[in-house]
């Protein structure tokens, strides 16, 4: 965001440059990495924001302030102060760089007050004199909307098919935008009818792979009756200063009859013969991998089924079958040959 | 958040050096040289054409050539052959241009050497071919009345229900077809090996089997006259890095050639830059051919060209990049420089595929720069940049065929290597192009799409994901069915309208529009282009465990703009709202498809796109999570400017321009894809060239 200033009869303009920190480096580095890049995007990436800079409750903000005088002026040495909405100084920075016209500070990172809520700061430059000629103060507003940090749940590993009544686990995880800690949130699960059926923290450790989204792994009871099923999941607690916004997710409990067929899969290349191994074998909402033999067994209660044996490179292999006792299945596939470079390149 | 922007064009700075060194010229033959000619010329580009009369010249040599390339290095060797002096200059730090990183697969006909040393079943002069034949004799039973006539088959409809011969020029395709044996025998001549010929390029014609692959044998060294390559060269040493040589790792020809043979593009373009080089040609690099000088702008002969230089610097060191080969090259610095050429101009600066401007005549949503041609690292922001055609059109040229672009079936299409702005090849570190990509780009095949949704830029999806990146067949040899040919093999009839019976080609048509779907107009596309914007593919934890896809550099890279990985959904959308350079607007719809995919897989059915049909769905749920960019690719272009059977460009009424030849993607009227087209036109255009009158 840049927010011009008044032009207080003082000769000098102040500007300023507000994001989030981290925002603008990484761009910076990408142009760098791509080299060479058409340019007519440009027009339309270039466009900037005027509305006020949004940052997370307590969140790093980045300012760099330029200084323009009527005539141009090196004004190297001086600095900037930043004012809060109460006229406090909240930081300081030195104009570092004039490139003949414009004077700019070296970037200033502050912290965002902790309450949600509009605040109009200040960027000033004090009076000063320079070859004899004084300079009135010049200062820009600008205004910084400090928001509650987000919050993200996420649900994995939910059976995709439950025997209805039986307990089940599944992983529950919350992820705040600024990566706050979030070790003994609290969490709650319910049901389709709304009525809370688990509730716990979360652990000491993010999930693996991941930054920071905390988890929990979360035992629960299908529901007795057959069904696809609304749950939803929360973080309402979080025991932190900072204000977080709660989120509530919604995920799919399948509830099924008790399997009583059983239907054995072998997968096979078509051309070779060979098993594979690792083949992905759906049997909606039943699922499994064949083993090294390209085996895959299957239970299932007696109903219609469409059958499907995919992946590892090969081309999904499609039954309709009516399963009414214990079946065999020979799942033959095709190979899937990515055109190489030069069946289309040449 | 300010999104900023992050395309601004690596600074490329001249080098100031005004020197003029004197250029390289071992292995020319005495008095055929270029000439390097006092003063500076010093018109900028945008400015109106000079006149003659104002034009102090640079340079001058018999044949001036736009384009080093396959049609390009062939015009440069068969005129120089001829005995002209002979300057090629290339937009690129190097030769090769596509052909570099082609396949190579090379299809002439018409009964050429390498179709009737199969038919004998004879091995190649050095024995380095040791399998039998892959084709029949009576597969490689061809004429060049046949070859004229597959050319201009009329009746071939293929299976996007387009006409890939019907609209070829008759004149053009008549002397292309001529032209392929001789062209043959001189590539061969030119330390160019051909394997076994297996089937025929697109766009190669119905009848009878054409293409040959070009290949090298692995060896201790590598020695162009001898055709052999250390396998450090052909990229097969270490399975993550190419070469300078070699920018795309060679294939293993085992299958038509024998053991420890490898081919591509590298063993067609290098012992074509070899012997041109060997033979005299001379190079001006880091050029770029901007346009054509005419004694009056729309009349009178053809005297030069005007070129400005176009140095490529190693974005992570600044230096400039440099051939890999230097005897012949012209080190000239200057920023504008007018080459005069005593007999003849050549345009072989390939098509118009990188010009996103101009590929927009044709589909205006590939007006999207987001999607880059084929191979846009190796050569360069300039290349495929219609420079020909805009040059052409500048002094009075016609075009031919540009409705030709719709009529190849693959010519626009999406790759199935994501993850990668280049997504054609597979690049690896070792080439001095790679930064410009800086992932190889991870191959998840056709199949690989099942584990992933695809969703636009405003993080919607549009398409059944598994009919997503298929492509439909090529009209080629041995044809058949699955090519729309109701007879495959030598049972093809030509000429038949059996071929495009209405009932057969209801029943022929297979083509999935999910490209098209691809490209539609979505919430982020705002005037005056509307722009369709980047493509994603989302997946989960899961979808690497299945596959055991390798998120790790060279394939992917976290610092290119082209993967992202993240905590949650909403992180990941944020991650390439800010990291892509062409993501314009946010993906503001990514968690609600995520929901609402997750919901399908649940319930068993995708009702939008009805993907439960077909293949297995499965749940973007488990952290972290990840997005690879998914290309459309503008492979190679049709259209260009009109030429006759001598390859002299065609005025806008129908006379030749005198001292202007054309060939390769420049030109239009053939739609064949590949190789076959740019070579032979190179083979008459420099004949002809060199026969020109010096002036």
């Amino acid at each position: 965001m840049a927010a011009q200033a008044q032009e207080r009869q003082s000769a000098c303009i102040v500007s300023i440059q507000v994001n989030p920190e981290g925002v603008g480096p990484r761009a910076e580095e990408l142009e760098a990495s791509l080299g060479e890049i058409d340019a007519d995007v440009e027009e339309e990436t270039e466009a900037e924001d005027s509305d006020p800079t949004e940052i997370d409750a307590g969140g790093a903000v980045s300012l760099v302030v330029t200084v323009v005088c009527s005539p141009a002026r090196d004004l190297r040495g001086l600095a900037v102060v930043i004012r809060d909405q109460h006229g406090s100084a909240v930081g300081e920075t030195g104009i570092v760089e004039f490139d003949g016209e414009i004077n700019t500070t070296s970037e200033l990172v502050v912290r965002a007050p902790l309450r949600a809520g509009e605040y109009d700061w200040l960027a000033v430059l004090p009076a000063h004199k320079a070859d004899g000629v004084d300079y009135e103060e010049a200062s820009t507003p600008f205004s910084i909307i400090v928001r509650a940090h987000a919050t993200s749940v996420v649900v994995w590993d939910v059976p995709t098919a439950i025997v209805a009544g039986e307990m089940f686990r599944f992983k529950l995880g919350v992820k705040c935008s600024s990566d706050c800690p979030s070790t003994g949130w609290t969490f709650a699960v319910n049901d389709e009818r709304g009525e809370e059926i688990a509730a716990g923290a979360f652990g000491n450790e993010p999930w693996r792979g991941t930054v920071a989204l905390y988890y929990a792994e979360v035992e629960a009871r299908a529901p007795t009756e057959e069904g696809l099923f609304d749950w939803t999941a929360s973080a309402p607690g979080t025991g932190s200063d900072i204000p977080h916004e709660q989120r509530k997710v919604r995920f799919g409990v399948r509830a099924v009859r008790q399997p009583d067929c059983l239907i054995a899969i072998e997968a096979v290349d078509k051309a070779s013969q060979l098993p594979i191994k690792g083949a992905k074998v759906v049997v909606h909402p039943y699922r499994t991998f064949t083993d090294d033999r390209g085996h895959a067994e299957v239970r299932v209660p007696k109903g219609a089924y469409r059958i499907f044996v995919s992946g590892a490179d090969h081309v999904p292999y499609r039954a309709e079958t009516e399963v009414l006792a214990d079946k065999s299945i020979r799942a033959e596939l095709l190979f899937d040959r990515a055109p190489t470079d030069a069946d289309l390149w040449s | 958040m300010t999104k900023r922007s992050k395309t601004e064009p690596a600074a490329q700075t001249s080098d100031k050096r005004l020197t003029r060194r004197e250029f390289f010229t071992q292995g020319a033959a005495a008095g055929v040289g270029v000439v390097a000619l006092g003063g500076a010329g010093v018109a900028s580009a945008g400015e109106p054409l000079p006149t003659t009369e104002s034009i102090e010249w640079d340079y001058e040599a018999d044949v001036v050539i736009a384009g080093g390339g396959c049609a390009g290095l062939t015009a440069a060797i068969r005129a120089r052959d001829l005995g002209a002096s002979v300057l090629v200059v290339d937009q690129n730090f190097d030769l090769g241009g596509r052909m570099l990183h082609s396949g190579s697969f090379l299809s002439l006909g018409g009964g050429d050497a390498i179709q009737q040393r199969d038919m004998r079943g004879d091995s190649d002069p050095e024995g380095f071919i040791t399998v039998p034949p892959v084709e029949a004799p009576e597969e490689l039973d061809d004429n060049v009345e046949l070859l004229f006539t597959d050319m201009t088959d009329w009746s071939i409809v293929d299976p996007k229900a387009q006409s890939p011969y019907r609209y070829n020029e008759r004149e053009q395709n008549r002397a292309w077809a001529e032209n392929c044996p001789p062209t043959r025998e001189f590539l061969m001549q030119n330390y160019v090996r051909f394997s076994r010929i297996s089937g025929t390029h697109g766009g190669g014609g119905m009848s009878r089997a054409r293409a040959p692959f070009c290949f090298f044998k692995l060896g201790d060294v590598t020695d162009i006259r001898a055709g052999t390559i250390t396998a450090e060269d052909a990229g097969v040493a270490d399975p993550e890095r190419t070469s300078a040589l070699a920018p795309v790792k060679m294939q293993d020809a085992s299958e038509v050639v024998g053991p420890n043979a490898v081919m591509n593009g590298v063993a067609l373009a290098r012992p074509l830059e070899f012997s041109a080089r060997e033979k005299g040609v001379q190079f001006m690099l880091a050029r770029h051919f901007d346009e054509l000088v005419r004694e009056q702008p729309s009349a009178g002969r053809i005297l030069g060209i005007k070129a400005h230089y176009s140095p490529r610097m190693n974005p992570n060191s600044g230096e400039r990049l440099e051939s890999y080969w230097q005897n012949g090259n012209i080190d000239e610095r200057r920023d504008v420089v007018h080459i005069r050429a005593r007999k003849a101009v050549i345009l072989a600066s390939g098509g118009h595929a990188g010009n996103p401007q101009v590929r927009s005549m044709f589909y205006p949503a590939m007006r999207e720069p987001a999607f880059p041609t084929s191979g846009f690292a190796l050569q360069g922001p300039h290349g495929q940049d219609a420079s020909a055609l805009m040059a052409g059109l500048k002094v009075g040229a016609n075009l031919s065929g540009m409705q030709q672009n719709l009529s190849y079936s693959t010519t626009f299409h999406i790759a199935t290597r994501l993850g990668t702005r280049d997504a054609y090849t597979d690049m690896f570190p070792g080439h001095p192009t790679f930064p410009f990509r800086g992932s190889t780009g991870l191959n998840v095949g056709n199949a690989g799409f099942e584990e992933l949704i695809a969703v636009n830029q405003v993080g919607k999806r549009f398409f059944n994901e598994v009919r997503f990146p298929l492509r439909p067949g090529l009209s080629a040899y041995p044809g058949g069915p699955g090519q729309a040919v109701p007879n495959a093999g030598v049972e093809h009839k030509p000429l038949d309208w059996r071929n495009c019976r209405r009932e057969w080609i209801r029943e022929s048509y297979n083509y999935d529009h999910g490209l098209d779907a691809a490209l539609a107009m979505n919430e982020g596309s705002t005037p005056p282009n509307y722009y369709s914007g980047p493509l994603w593919a989302i997946f989960d934890e899961d979808a690497v465990e299945r596959t055991g896809w390798e998120l790790r550099f060279p394939y992917v890279n976290e610092d290119n703009g082209y993967f992202f990985t993240a905590d949650t959904i909403g992180d990941l959308a944020r991650k390439i709202y800010q990291g892509h350079p062409f993501q314009r607007v946010p993906l503001s719809y990514l968690e609600d498809t995520v929901t609402t995919w997750n919901s399908y897989v649940e319930g068993g059915e995708d009702p939008e796109f009805e993907r439960h049909l077909e293949a297995p769905m499965n749940p973007v749920a488990r952290p972290p999570f990840y997005a690879l960019s998914i290309m459309v690719i503008w492979h190679d272009s049709y259209g260009g400017l009109r030429v006759n059977g001598r390859h002299q460009v065609i005025d806008m009424m129908g006379a030749p321009i005198p001292g202007l030849y054309a060939g390769g993607e420049a030109v239009g009227g053939i739609n064949k894809h590949g190789l076959g087209k740019g070579h032979v036109h190179g083979f008459i255009a420099g004949t002809n060239a060199a026969a020109e009158a010096a002036v």
